[in-house]
């Protein structure tokens, strides 16, 4: 059973939510009815669901894409409401990683890794440089001028996970990470994940419907018809 | 990788669509310049005639119909001499005559002594010796058109006129005219001792202010007459004002078919990465930057369009130069300021043609976008 | 003490009168062909004129064409008219003049002048000759058509962009004439024929002239500055010009003269 680390006090609350709903189509649709949960700094969560039970619907309001109908979500305390730019906080924040990767067609590994950092004031030699060290730092060092279409679905999510990486995010978002990966790459992008995130002291959240990936985060809510019906400790998982 | 580099890629993705594009861009922006290059001409070659001349203002009876104005008594020219600032008088009697096998020529006939020949330079032949004979001499552009060498017989309404001399003019408008004295123009019309225009020529050093001063001197004094600058006599010229007006016209059309152009490739481009864009918001991207990369795109496609079209129309403009009808009387006006309206105009249209669609795109929401998957 | 008339039947009966005003002032009916002619012979009418006028003959299938400089000149003595049609150029030609006399609308005399000094009067079959070798005919120009009895509008056609009324004219039996009928488009407001259409004793179409150049003169009044003639067999095209027209002006009856003719040839001093 995992225990909250002694000495030196427990990691600060990172987020926290507090009954949460989202409603579409007026009231028609309850995507979440009443979500709560706070996640620490450094967590790895597993957020694990049927489709429909509203899971994707959370990443998007984790991921300040969204904003809840109802409820409060808080970031270090800091209500979402209360952002007066959602981007810039999305910018410096969040970094996303997506079931199709989603990258840019015409862009090299380098140039596609460097997309996000046009937000940041950094000149074009501190951005190719943060990129280059990214790319290495997921294993693509060889890789740096190849087109999405020329690398591997593999290779593609590292670039992907690397990108997500580029404005230095306190949580990463990732959703159906593997997806569209044979197991052996979807192994090494979870271990990828689980390696990186520690290291930069980033919280990390993961959507899925794979119970395989969720084994892999310390920390499970699981989630039916729009509310959490367990919030479980995964002993064998990456706390 | 700077962000223009990623608008140039975005508008390579599509490398046929961007091409026809700029094209039509192009082709409009050709168009404007064509057409104001000629038409810009055509003005300048009336105001060539008088700064050719050396004329700094025109006296002429008011006329609202008639192109030409009608002939008025010669002893105007001695109070006018009297002017503060008038240096020489020169009258002329103009019209156009149907002559021989052509629909109408402008014939001229200009006081022997006057300043007015001295910017023609003689081809062959001589000028006309004495107020008695009946020569002329024609413009190169003339004696092409009516086929006629020094010594041949040009009928001019009931007389035979000798043609003594050919010349050419460095005012374009001249080379298509026929010239003799003023006695015998004067005969001609059955209009002894009466002129329709008087060149003035002022003393030099004479400021605007005082040119102004006489002109008004000039409307009070004598009224029914007006006194122009060569410039204003060339923009009140219909035919002039015409050749703009239709210039502007066209030009107008040829720019909102080019704007609608780039309009709809943007807009198609903008519904086609709406799940891009979401991407793009998703990662952190604001909306400002997005209206930024979509008007950068539509506007990098019409500043090529517009070099392009620059380099067509003045092409073209070399092209019309050598048309039968164009020929020998009006140059195309190649100017920087044409070069810069152009290219004004391009980028221009770029950016109208941006903002539509860049307003549809930061209106997407990135979930939206994600969702479509 | 009620009035006699309510105050609306008061109003009614005013709004009847005064429409009935206005309508009579607007003046109803449609003009009788008889009118149309009137008012265009009228807009013409002037005591001399003096045109310069450029004749142009086309070979359509070779584009060839013959050039001639004509001056014409006109007089009007009041119900007897003269008119005066010479040739100014090319050189070969110049000199030549046809005259054409007419009382009260009816021709009385045509002659043609011939350098250096052969005059002859142009009988009925020699005036339905082409005029200097074009598609016009001497009594094209001699347009007596105007006074022929029978007169009567068929129809309505818009040309170009004016609404004309077509008049047909027919000859009498005692008319000479080559022409079995001719129809004229009328421009009641320009008071203007636009378009004339002339048809053969063989009841055939002969030839159309398009009236071309129309503009509104200082006074008000409308005129045509080109004709453009083409026969049925569409072979030729004839184009009369003019370039400067002055009307009313006096000019000398001497001028009709055949001394005059003569003289006139000879260069202005």
């Amino acid at each position: 059973m995992g225990e909250q680390p002694t000495g030196g006090g427990a990691p600060e609350i990172f987020i926290e939510a507090r009954d949460l709903t989202r409603q579409f189509d007026e009231g028609r649709i309850q995507a979440l009815g009443g979500v709560s949960f706070t996640i620490r700094t450094g967590e790895f969560v597993a957020v694990i669901g049927p489709s429909g039970s509203g899971k994707t619907t959370l990443l998007q309001i984790l991921g300040a894409l969204d904003v809840p109908t109802s409820g409060e979500i808080r970031f270090r305390g800091q209500s979402l409401r209360a952002q007066r730019d959602l981007s810039r906080f999305r910018a410096r924040t969040i970094g996303f990683i997506f079931q199709s990767f989603h990258l840019l067609p015409t862009l090299t590994a380098l140039e596609n890794v460097q997309v996000p950092m046009f937000e940041m004031a950094w000149p074009s030699s501190e951005r190719r440089r943060r990129a280059t060290e990214l790319l290495e730092a997921v294993g693509l060092g060889a890789r740096l001028n190849h087109r999405p279409a020329k690398l591997s679905g593999g290779e593609r999510q590292r670039v992907a996970v690397a990108r997500s990486l580029a404005n230095e995010p306190q949580l990463l978002l990732a959703d159906e990470p593997t997806g569209n990966l044979d197991s052996a790459s979807a192994q090494r992008i979870m271990e990828l994940l689980g390696d990186l995130y520690q290291r930069r002291g980033m919280s990390l959240i993961v959507v899925t419907h794979n119970p395989a990936v969720a084994a892999c985060a310390g920390r499970t809510l699981q989630m039916l018809d729009g509310r959490i019906v367990a919030d479980t400790v995964n002993p064998g998982g990456t706390p | 990788m700077s962000f223009l580099t990623l608008v140039f890629k975005n508008l390579l993705r599509r490398p046929t669509r961007s091409l026809l594009t700029t094209t039509g861009i192009a082709l409009g922006i050709a168009a404007v310049v064509a057409l104001s290059s000629i038409a810009w001409g055509f003005q300048r070659s009336w105001e060539q005639a008088y700064t050719a001349r050396g004329t700094d203002l025109v006296i002429t009876k008011v006329t609202s119909r008639s192109p030409l104005p009608a002939p008025f008594s010669e002893s105007l020219k001695a109070d006018l001499l009297k002017l503060p600032h008038v240096q020489s008088v020169s009258g002329l009697l103009s019209d156009m005559i149907s002559v021989e096998d052509a629909p109408t020529v402008l014939v001229f006939g200009w006081e022997r002594n006057s300043f007015l020949w001295g910017h023609l330079k003689l081809v062959t032949g001589r000028w006309p010796s004495d107020d008695a004979e009946k020569s002329v001499v024609i413009g190169a552009v003339a004696a092409e058109m009516l086929k006629k060498s020094v010594g041949d017989t040009l009928h001019i309404e009931e007389d035979d006129f000798r043609v003594c001399g050919i010349f050419d003019s460095t005012a374009l408008v001249e080379n298509g005219t026929v010239i003799m004295a003023l006695r015998q123009m004067q005969r001609v019309m059955e209009s002894e001792g009466k002129v329709n225009f008087f060149n003035l020529r002022l003393a030099a050093g004479t400021t605007d202010a005082e040119v102004e001063g006489l002109r008004q001197t000039i409307k009070n004094r004598y009224p029914g007459f007006n006194a122009f600058t060569g410039g204003e006599v060339a923009q009140n010229n219909t035919g002039i004002q015409a050749a703009k007006a239709m210039s502007w016209a066209t030009s107008l059309i040829a720019l909102v078919v080019g704007a609608v152009g780039v309009m709809n490739t943007m807009l198609m481009s903008v519904f086609e990465r709406t799940h891009e864009i979401g991407i793009l918001l998703a990662i952190g991207w604001r909306r400002s930057r997005i209206v930024r990369m979509i008007i950068y795109e539509s506007t990098v496609l019409s500043f090529l369009g517009g070099i392009g079209g620059i380099a067509l129309g003045f092409a073209a403009v070399r092209l019309l130069e050598a048309t039968p009808w164009i020929r020998g009387k009006i140059e195309g006006e190649v100017s920087l300021l044409l070069f810069a309206l152009a290219l004004g105009i391009a980028l221009g249209l770029g950016i109208l043609g941006g903002l539509y669609p860049a307003y549809r795109g930061s209106r997407l929401h990135p979930s939206e976008a994600l969702r479509q998957e | 003490m009620k009035p006699v008339l309510g105050t609306l039947a008061r109003q009614l009966l005013a709004g009847v009168a005064i429409w009935s005003a206005v309508s009579a002032f607007a003046g109803g009916d449609p003009p009788t062909a008889g009118e149309l002619i009137a008012k265009v012979v009228a807009a013409r009418q002037t005591i001399g004129y003096r045109v310069r006028a450029r004749l142009v003959r086309t070979t359509t299938a070779t584009g060839q064409r013959e050039t001639m400089q004509l001056l014409i000149k006109g007089r009007r003595d009041g119900e007897a008219s003269k008119v005066l049609y010479q040739i100014l150029w090319p050189a070969a030609l110049a000199g030549q003049t046809l005259v054409i006399e007419k009382i009260a609308g009816r021709t009385s005399r045509i002659w043609l002048f011939t350098p250096p000094d052969k005059t002859a009067d142009l009988t009925e079959a020699q005036a339905g000759e082409p005029f200097f070798g074009s598609d016009l005919s001497v009594e094209d120009l001699a347009e007596e058509f105007w006074s022929w009895p029978r007169q009567e509008i068929v129809g309505e056609e818009t040309v170009g962009r004016n609404l004309c009324q077509v008049v047909d004219s027919h000859p009498d039996a005692g008319t000479k004439t080559g022409y079995l009928l001719v129809r004229t488009w009328i421009a009641a407001d320009l008071s203007l024929p636009l378009r004339i259409e002339k048809f053969g004793k063989d009841g055939k179409f002969s030839k159309r002239i398009t009236a071309e150049k129309i503009t509104k003169q200082t006074n008000h009044r409308w005129t045509a500055a080109n004709f453009i003639v083409e026969p049925a067999d569409g072979r030729t095209r004839t184009a009369l010009e003019g370039s400067h027209a002055d009307r009313d002006l006096e000019i000398p009856a001497a001028d009709f003269t055949i001394e005059k003719v003569k003289e006139g040839l000879r260069p202005k001093p």
